[in-house]
């Protein structure tokens, strides 16, 4: 019997095409019409752009960035970055405060 | 090579269950049901609903009345094309159910319907846009 989800795939793939790459336009200078308030719909971009970081650190293949939904490659290195850096700040405090937590309970 | 200074979007036609397309050059005219999106790159004329997402690629056009129930990428035309700028095609109204992604490359001459609109420098909306209520995009129960 054949494998019908692999069938259709196989279908899309070939009639449809591969993944592709477009451009939408200028990151600076995007206008938004958003339902809720501008200011929350703006956060929500900044927490969905966070989340295509942490899973592009994840993932060597970068997770799922721009699928679907425009970003700025830009952008997300930046968001990268600081994803990274205040990772490895909060490792650094963590370790730090674990390392005083024992000091003091085998000091005395 | 892709400028970083513009926002990219991927489209995988798998992981975006866009499983219909209508070939550049293609012109298709009537009464249209598309289960799961599309990948428009003809023209498209008459009145139906996607469900799923519509993405007009470059060059296509998309005529008529039509509801998108997912999120819609126009990258090419909306509407006749005008013979003067401030001329609007009555005849065209897209609803969309999700977000309208509206490059600059995209022209609109019709009415565009959408709970959001993310439209970026260049595009031209020549036709109006309107906001899509949350009470317009769900479905109405009638008891009895």
């Amino acid at each position: 019997m054949q494998d019908r989800e692999a069938l259709d795939r196989y279908f899309t793939e070939q009639v449809v095409g591969e993944p592709v790459v477009v451009e939408m336009g200028p990151s600076a200078g995007v206008r938004l019409e958003p339902t809720r308030g501008l200011k929350l719909h703006l956060l929500e971009g900044q927490f969905e752009l966070m989340g295509h970081a942490a899973r592009g650190l994840v993932s060597p293949l970068q997770g799922d960035a721009g699928l679907g939904k425009p970003v700025s490659s830009l952008a997300l290195a930046r968001a990268r970055r600081r994803l990274l850096v205040g990772g490895l700040l909060a490792i650094l405090v963590l370790w730090s405060a674990a390392l005083w937590w024992i000091f003091l309970r085998f000091a005395h | 090579m892709l400028d970083k200074t513009q926002d990219t979007l991927v489209i995988d036609p798998v992981k975006m269950n866009i499983v219909n397309r209508i070939a550049a050059d293609t012109v298709l005219a009537g009464d249209f049901l598309f289960k799961g999106g599309l990948l428009l790159q003809g023209t498209l004329q008459g009145v139906g609903e996607i469900a799923g997402r519509l993405v007009v690629w470059h060059d296509a056009r998309l005529i008529g009345r039509f509801r998108v129930l997912g999120d819609l990428y126009l990258l090419g035309q909306l509407g006749e094309a005008t013979e003067t700028d401030d001329e609007v095609d009555d005849q065209t109204e897209i609803e969309c159910q999700g977000t309208a992604y509206v490059a600059s490359t995209a022209v609109s001459t019709g009415t565009l319907i959408a709970a959001k609109l993310r439209m970026y420098d260049g595009a031209v909306l020549q036709g109006p846009f309107r906001t899509l209520r949350n009470a317009q995009s769900l479905p109405v129960l009638h008891g009895g």
